[in-house]
Formats: structure tokens, sequence, C-alpha cells
């Protein structure tokens, strides 16, 4: 791999929750790398870190939380050394984020447009004209009528409309980097896929590297080159999407995409993952997937090594190792 | 807009026209005026004659009537103690006092208030927090009456600054209100403080700060902008509140205003007078709620187009 081509490199990342039980570990050592152009997908399920991975890079973590300890290497440069005024003049310019709610992302005492204009004032001083940069942006997003959406408030447009408003948002000062969380959870199907397709032809236009995360296999096959697949903090296999969906090597992937529903054989109930995934305040020692582990053997006591499986596939899993 | 606020004067008016024949019902059928007003030793024809006079001997329907017709006319009645001053002449002076205090008053809580509360939320468990909140809890238990004689002895009694009662210059001003806006000044700075708060958690300020825009655009720009809406409503309401029922802060600082006056006056019985009192500020009331509404639906734009 040439190492030129990595825009982002997260090592050894660590984020810590302070509640009232205690510390959660919510991002526990996690290690990627993100090459320029390339989409990465973060799967997990809920409280897997995947989130708070993409909002430890931005540093817009909540109250309670802060990065303890790793590097977020962007442009070979370590964003966590950023003060925060510095931070801010990399979100929105070179980082930029599409959240999770369309609903309540965005403002609802201001217009859209102006939310959008905003960004653009904010960063480029000089750019001629905020407004008419704003209605192409609507415009490119394909939103009907830009010039008269333009003066909407968010709660006259629709959840497809709004979200749509973010992206416009998040490529609108054409950063080199964009985080989409979960963009397309609030979204009906048909809606997420024109979505996808719009993200898609963004990323084309604006040479973007992605960083998505979803708990969606489907998005991820769809958009992604690369996967990491995030359980209780860890990431435990990470690889090209077409290696890691057909050789899955972690017994966790593997489980997840057994449990997608698929077009050829019709099984009475959909297999499913038995067991919950840990709590946070009772990790075990060792592989946080052994209690739910149909392979578990005496080994996984012992948090397993990143192991690969082949040069870009990597799984941390005793059974990889050989 | 322009359904809106016309909407919200219909439903006004429907407001005025209930209360105002609430008052009638009240103040008509709860006591006989007559009795009260006659001395102990009066005779039945005594009694009689006054009912006349008064014309309490009518139907209470052809009295509503009258009464309704009257208030549609802006006449509020006779004075029944001060023979032939009409309750509207009395009531006009006081009502400037009032109003003029009330304002004094909720520029001392809306300039105290408002930044109390932000910073509270902005030092969210810090100490300026703790103080902020001391402040607050210890402004809204503090009853007017209690902090108007302390401030009295203290500030007139001892130190010799300020007037101590009545009206005049400026310096009238500061005691009754600051006095007057203090449990107005504590509720709305954990208004301030609690609303702020929720708003700083939400995602759209997330979005805010993705989009790289600096801290204080942030919270002065998009989160004190939704903060406002109850502080708004707050504001606007407790005006009325405070114009029409500073009764216990007017008495302690000998203040001529709507207050002193309804005190007078149901010390002297005079019914008609209190009537209209309670009239006026029911009408206040109303037209600052109306205000309030249609200031509401300016500054949040979902309540406008719905």
């Amino acid at each position: 791999m040439n190492d030129k081509d990595v825009i982002l490199s997260v090592r050894n990342l660590q984020t810590h929750l302070r509640t009232r039980r205690g510390v959660v570990k919510a991002v526990d050592g996690v290690s990627f790398d993100v090459r320029r152009g390339e989409t990465l997908g973060i799967v997990g399920e809920s409280g897997s870190g995947k989130s708070m991975t993409a909002f430890s890079i931005v540093q817009l973590l909540p109250r309670v939380g802060r990065v303890v300890g790793g590097e977020v290497i962007f442009n070979g440069e370590d964003l966590l050394k950023k003060s925060p005024r510095e931070m801010e003049k990399v979100r929105g310019k070179h980082v930029s984020m599409v959240l999770q709610d369309p609903l309540t992302s965005l403002n609802p005492v201001f217009r859209t447009g102006d939310q959008i204009a905003e960004t653009i004032r904010h960063h480029l001083k000089d750019a001629p004209d905020p407004k008419g940069k704003a209605v192409e942006l609507m415009r490119q997003v394909r939103i009907p009528a830009p010039a008269t959406a333009y003066r909407y408030y968010p709660h006259q447009m629709s959840g497809g409309m709004r979200q749509r408003v973010l992206g416009a948002i998040g490529v609108s000062c054409e950063p080199e980097f964009l985080i989409a969380d979960e963009p397309t959870s609030a979204l009906d199907p048909t809606i997420q896929a024109q979505y996808l397709d719009l993200l898609k032809d963004l990323q084309k236009q604006y040479n973007l590297t992605i960083i998505f995360i979803t708990h969606d296999f489907g998005i991820v096959a769809t958009i992604c080159d690369t996967v990491a697949v995030m359980y209780a903090g860890k990431i435990v296999e990470t690889g090209p999407v077409r290696d890691v969906f057909q050789r899955p090597s972690h017994p966790y992937t593997e489980a997840l995409l057994k449990s997608l529903p698929s077009l050829e054989e019709k099984p009475k109930r959909l297999p499913s993952i038995s067991g919950q995934p840990p709590m946070p305040h009772e990790m075990p020692t060792g592989c946080r997937f052994a209690p739910r582990c149909p392979y578990k053997f005496d080994k996984c006591e012992e948090y397993p090594p990143d192991t690969h499986v082949s040069p870009t596939h990597i799984s941390a899993c005793w059974r990889s190792v050989k | 807009m322009k359904w809106y606020i016309l909407r919200r004067v219909v439903q006004s008016a429907f407001v005025l026209i209930a209360v105002t024949t609430m008052i009638f019902v009240l103040s008509n059928f709860l006591a006989d005026p007559a009795v009260i007003l006659l001395p102990e030793d009066a005779q039945k024809e005594d009694y009689e004659r006054l009912r006349h006079d008064l014309g309490l001997d009518r139907p209470a329907i052809v009295r509503y009537g009258i009464y309704m017709k009257a208030l549609a006319t802006g006449d509020l009645g006779e004075s029944i103690r001060r023979v032939g001053y009409k309750v509207t002449d009395l009531i006009w002076t006081p009502l400037g006092n009032s109003a003029k205090l009330a304002l004094a008053a909720m520029i001392f809580t809306v300039c105290t208030g408002l930044p109390l509360g932000i910073i509270a939320a902005l030092n969210r468990g810090k100490p300026l927090d703790y103080i902020s909140r001391i402040f607050a809890v210890a402004g809204l238990v503090t009853p007017g009456w209690w902090l108007g004689i302390i401030m009295i002895i203290l500030f007139s009694v001892k130190l010799r600054l300020l007037p101590a009662a009545g009206t005049g210059d400026i310096k009238h001003y500061i005691l009754p209100a600051t006095v007057l806006g203090t449990h107005a000044m504590a509720g709305l700075a954990r208004l301030a403080r609690s609303s702020m708060l929720e708003i700083l958690d939400s995602e759209y300020i997330k979005m805010a700060r993705a989009k790289g825009l600096p801290w204080r655009t942030v919270v002065w720009k998009h989160a004190l902008r939704n903060a406002l809406i109850p502080v708004v409503t707050f504001s606007g309401l407790y005006f009325a509140l405070l114009i029409t029922q500073a009764i216990t802060i007017e008495v302690v600082f000998a203040w001529p205003g709507l207050g002193r006056l309804m005190f007078d006056s149901l010390g002297s019985q005079d019914y008609v007078v209190v009537q209209g009192t309670i009239m006026l500020a029911a009408f206040i009331v109303v037209m600052f709620n109306l205000l309030v509404d249609i200031t509401y639906g300016w500054i949040d734009p979902r309540i406008r187009y719905t």
C-alpha cells in the first residue's frame, strides 16, 4: 500500500465516557487507515462505538466524553493535538459531517438556504455570492425548485429533502473528507437508495473520501470500498468489502452476514445472534464476543491479536492465528 | 402570518367576553353590595332605596345587558364612594404609574435574569452555575413585601441613598422596581438556563459545530434565538402580571398605582372600582397574551405557518 494515499490514519484511538456507573471505554484502541477517494464503512450495532469513533475524529464528543489516547493523523497532522480554535477551521472546511437525524439536525428558526450559505460565508470569506452558491448546491443535491426551497424553513421540508440540505451543507466548502453518521437511517428505503446515489455522485464530483457509519450491511455493499466491523468498542474485522463479505473471518461478522435476508433462500426464521452485547461496565477481559461465540475455546480468555488473513484483510480472532 | 394574527385576535375577544361575564357574576351575586354599604342600623326602606339607586332591583339579565353595553363603550361605571367620579377617570393615573413601575421592573428582570441563566448554562456544573442558581432560588422564595421592607431599612433608613416611598425621579424607581422584578428575575434565570441547556444538547447545535462555526456564533446565534422562544412567552405574561398584581409592593412603597387603588377600594368597599380594576387587569393580561403569541410567531417560523 502506498502510504501517500492515506488521507486519514487513526492509531490506537481511545475514547472514554464518564457515566454515573463509572468510566465506559466507548472506543477502546481503534486503528484504521482511509485512502484518498475511498469509502470506508464502519458497521456495528448501537453502542458498539462507531459514532463515538467518528465524533472523536472531529472532536465533537458529548460533554461526558474525552479522547484519552491515540492519534488521528489527517493529511499528516494529528487532529488530536489541535486547539479547539484550530479544529473550527478543520470542521466543515476539510472534514465535514452529515448527521443521522435530518429532522433535528437543522436549526428550526433559520431558513434552510441560509444554513447552507452560513457555512460558505464562514469558511470561504471571499466567496462572491454565498446565497447563489447555496442555491446551486441545492440544485446539485437535486432539491426541486432550489431558489424557492432556499426560503423554506426546515419544518416545511420532508425528511428526504432535509437530509439533502444536510448533504449540501456537507459539501458546501468542498471538503476532502466527509463523515456520514447513519445519514439514511431515518429515511424510507426508496429515498435511502436515492440518497446513496447522490452521495456517490458527490463523491465523484468532489473527489471525496468518506467514512460511512451504518448498521446496515446492505448499504456497505452498495457504496463502500472497505469495511470495518466494530463490536464493543473494538474493530473485530476490517478489509475490502468483497473479501469480508465472501470470507468473513470473525465469528461476529459471519453471524451478522448470516442474519441478512437473502433472495435465493427463504428460511422460516432469520438466524440471529444469541445473547446480548456485553454491558459497558462488565467487559470480558478476553475476546468481547466470546460469551456469544459458537466457536469459543480456552484461548478466547485472552484478547486475540489483529491477524492478517490476507495483506488487506485483518481479523481479531484466535481462529485466524496460524 | 396575517391569518395567524387574525385568528388570535378573535380568540382573545372570546376570552375577554368570558372573563367579563365571570367578573360580573362574581361581584354581583357573591355578596349584596347594598347590605355592605348600609350602616348597621339602616331601615328596610333605606335598603330598598339604595338597591333601587344602584339599579340592583332589576333582573340579573337586564343588569348584565346594561353592564356589557357600558363595557363595550369603555364605561366601567361610577364609584359608589367617591360620588361623581367615573371609574375610568380614577383608573388612568394609577394605570400609568403601575405600567411605568412594571416596565422598570421588567427591564431589571431581563437585564439580570437572562444573563444569569445563560451564564449558568454555559458554565454548567461549575461554580458560576451554582452561584447563579443560588441567586435564582433565593429570589424565588423571598416574599416581595419582606424584601421591600428590608431594602427600605437598608437603603433609605440606614444608608439614606434612595427614597423609601412615592413617585418622582428615577431614584424613586430603583427600590420598588428591583423588589418587584426579583421574583421574575429568578424565574427567568431558571427558565433561560434550562432552555439553553436543552438547546445546547440538541442535534442542530452539534450540526452547527460540525460546520466549523465558532463557539460564540453557535451560542449567540443558533442557540440563543431558540432559547428566546420560552423567554419571550415568560416575559410577556409576567409583564402583564407585574402591572396588575403589584399590590403588596405598591402598598409597601406607597406607590400610587393600580394595586394601591384596588387595595384602597377594597378597604372602602367600593365594589364598582374593584370590579373595574379587575376588569382592566384581565384586559391587560389578555392583550399581553395576544402580543406574546404574535411575537412568538415572528421568532418561531413553525408557529407562523401552522
